[in-house]
């Protein structure tokens, strides 16, 4: 953050143009006071309370450092803060200071030299004088006297300036080391809180990853509701044909009991379709509602790291890579972006998968277990069917297309966090190779 | 005998008719299990969610008390710093 003015645009006075020297002042004693303002509404009791003492140069300075921060917008507090408590401004301040005390204690310096230069000259004079036996020694004696006076004045001068000029230097490293434990700290509280933060939001990407397994386990046990649903419709129809071929006539029939039957079955069809349907749409109802809250809980978590990463940057003192590329957990848990429960469909319908490939689901995961088994022997990493059929609540005989079984493993692999490369290497081979018929 | 054949028939389509209402009805139970199965696992991770929801937000707003702490220590610093140059 730079401490440079930004424009201020305030109401000009009435009357009085801001191009007048009056108005220009006028302007910035405003514009002086709205900063004054700013800066106390934001304080606290304790620092309320010292501003309220602090002399007219002390706030002058104080308002030329918080004016950045105050009115430029979009600016967070607590990083325009350190920033300003790290920024060059107080050593150049400082040094400014120190230098002045310098050029006094060196131009104290030159007079002390002077001093004793005139005081060499004069004792080289004594002696050549007492050599020479030539009186007159004793008047330059007391000249001696009073170099040595002044150079114990000018010495005494300029302690007293290397004082002040080592406290300025101490002050500026106890101001250094201040702000140094108060960074820490921060830093240190805020690594305390973030660690347990991200292991809670992962937590919460599992249960995501949890509703996507359930999702895709609903998806399949539906399915198969809607074929048994269909051949028993089938059948229903079958049966209602039989029962016109009995030579019966129309009003027989219609007043049979047969005919009581297949309405009610129809009905019963009609209503697990409905069944079917409205849990489909309650499930990804639910499921839109849980992503929404876990991505809103997770999307407010992201000012927090970044904060963090500007506090490491400010302390070190050099910008830090930015790195642009999204976060896996923001693409992840993204409200409204979940709901795909009914996209494999439509790669149901483009692969062609026929009956035959319907398959139980123990039977595909004894296969693919035994597929990975033959590339990669003992490093195959085979999925235990026990949890994968309880976590997906699926009955081993299930019958399912190869397109749910793939998508259903993809999803269990997530939410186990298990290893995907030999997944993704070799579930189309596996397709290929040991389940699509001819 | 057209008539034995007749009630022989129907008798075949009542049979047929029982077992499809019973297992029509078996598949309605089946849905309704699996529905429940569902709902119950969904508000089980939503308890969770809420209970996780809940410990993040705890959180922030510690991270939020942990910045006001170090905001007002860097004013602090900031206005002593700003009197000190001052007065030198």
């Amino acid at each position: 953050m730079s401490f440079e003015k930004s424009p201020t645009t305030l109401p000009e006075q009435e009357g009085q143009s801001s191009s007048t020297p009056e108005g220009v002042k006028n302007q910035k004693r405003a514009a002086e006071q709205e900063i004054k303002k700013k800066i106390i509404s934001n304080l606290s009791p304790e620092n309320k309370n010292f501003f309220g003492k602090m002399s007219e140069e002390g706030v002058k300075i104080a308002s030329q450092v918080y004016e950045g921060l105050y009115n430029t917008p979009g600016v967070n507090r607590i990083v325009g803060k350190l920033e300003i408590a790290y920024n060059q401004f107080w050593i150049d301040k400082h040094q400014q200071k120190a230098a002045k005390f310098k050029g006094k204690m060196d131009g104290l310096d030159l007079r002390i030299g002077a001093l004793d230069e005139s005081k060499k000259e004069i004792e080289s004079f004594i002696k050549s004088l007492k050599s020479q036996n030539i009186p007159g020694a004793e008047s330059l004696q007391i000249k001696l006297q009073n170099i040595d006076r002044q150079k114990a004045e000018l010495l005494n001068e300029k302690d007293k300036k290397q004082s002040k000029f080592e406290a300025i230097d101490n002050k500026l490293k106890l101001y250094t080391n201040e702000r140094d434990r108060v960074a820490d700290k921060l830093i240190g509280h805020y690594e305390e809180k973030l660690r347990p933060m991200e292991a809670e939001l992962e937590r919460l990407q599992t249960f995501n990853n949890q509703i996507d397994l359930l999702a895709a386990a609903a998806e399949v046990k539906n399915k198969e509701f809607l074929n048994k649903l269909d051949d028993l419709k089938k059948r229903k129809d079958q049966i209602a044909e039989t029962l016109h071929k009995t030579g019966m006539s129309e009003k027989k029939i219609r007043k049979s009991e047969a005919i009581k039957a297949l309405k009610q079955i129809e009905n019963i069809l009609l209503d697990g379709q409905k069944r079917v349907r409205m849990e489909k749409e309650n499930l990804a109802k639910r499921k839109a509602e849980i992503n929404k809250r876990i991505a809103r809980v997770d999307s407010k978590a992201n000012p927090y790291r970044d904060k963090r990463e500007e506090f490491i940057r400010i302390k070190k003192g050099r910008p830090i890579e930015i790195k642009v590329a999204p976060r896996q957990r923001s693409v992840d848990v993204k409200g409204g972006e979940e709901i795909r429960v009914h996209s494999i469909k439509v790669e149901v319908g483009i692969r062609e998968v026929g009956n035959e490939e319907r398959l139980r689901i123990a039977d595909y995961l004894s296969r693919w277990n035994t597929f990975l088994k033959e590339i990669y022997k003992d490093k195959a990493e085979v999925i235990d069917t026990k949890d994968f059929l309880r976590e997906t609540g699926l009955p081993k005989n299930s019958k399912l297309d190869f397109e749910d079984f793939k998508n259903i493993l993809e999803k269990y692999l997530k939410y186990r966090k298990l290893p995907v490369n030999q997944f993704n290497q070799n579930i189309e081979k596996f397709f290929e190779q040991k389940i699509k018929t001819e | 005998m057209k008539k034995d054949k007749t009630i022989q028939t129907n008798q075949l389509i009542n049979d047929q008719l029982n077992d499809l209402l019973g297992e029509a009805k078996n598949i309605l139970k089946e849905i309704d299990e699996t529905n429940n199965q569902i709902k119950v696992a969904l508000d089980d991770i939503s308890v969770k969610v809420d209970e996780s929801i809940a410990k993040v937000e705890k959180i922030y707003s510690d991270l939020d008390q942990i910045e006001k702490e170090a905001g007002d220590e860097i004013d602090k610093l900031i206005l002593q710093q700003a009197e000190d140059l001052a007065e030198e």
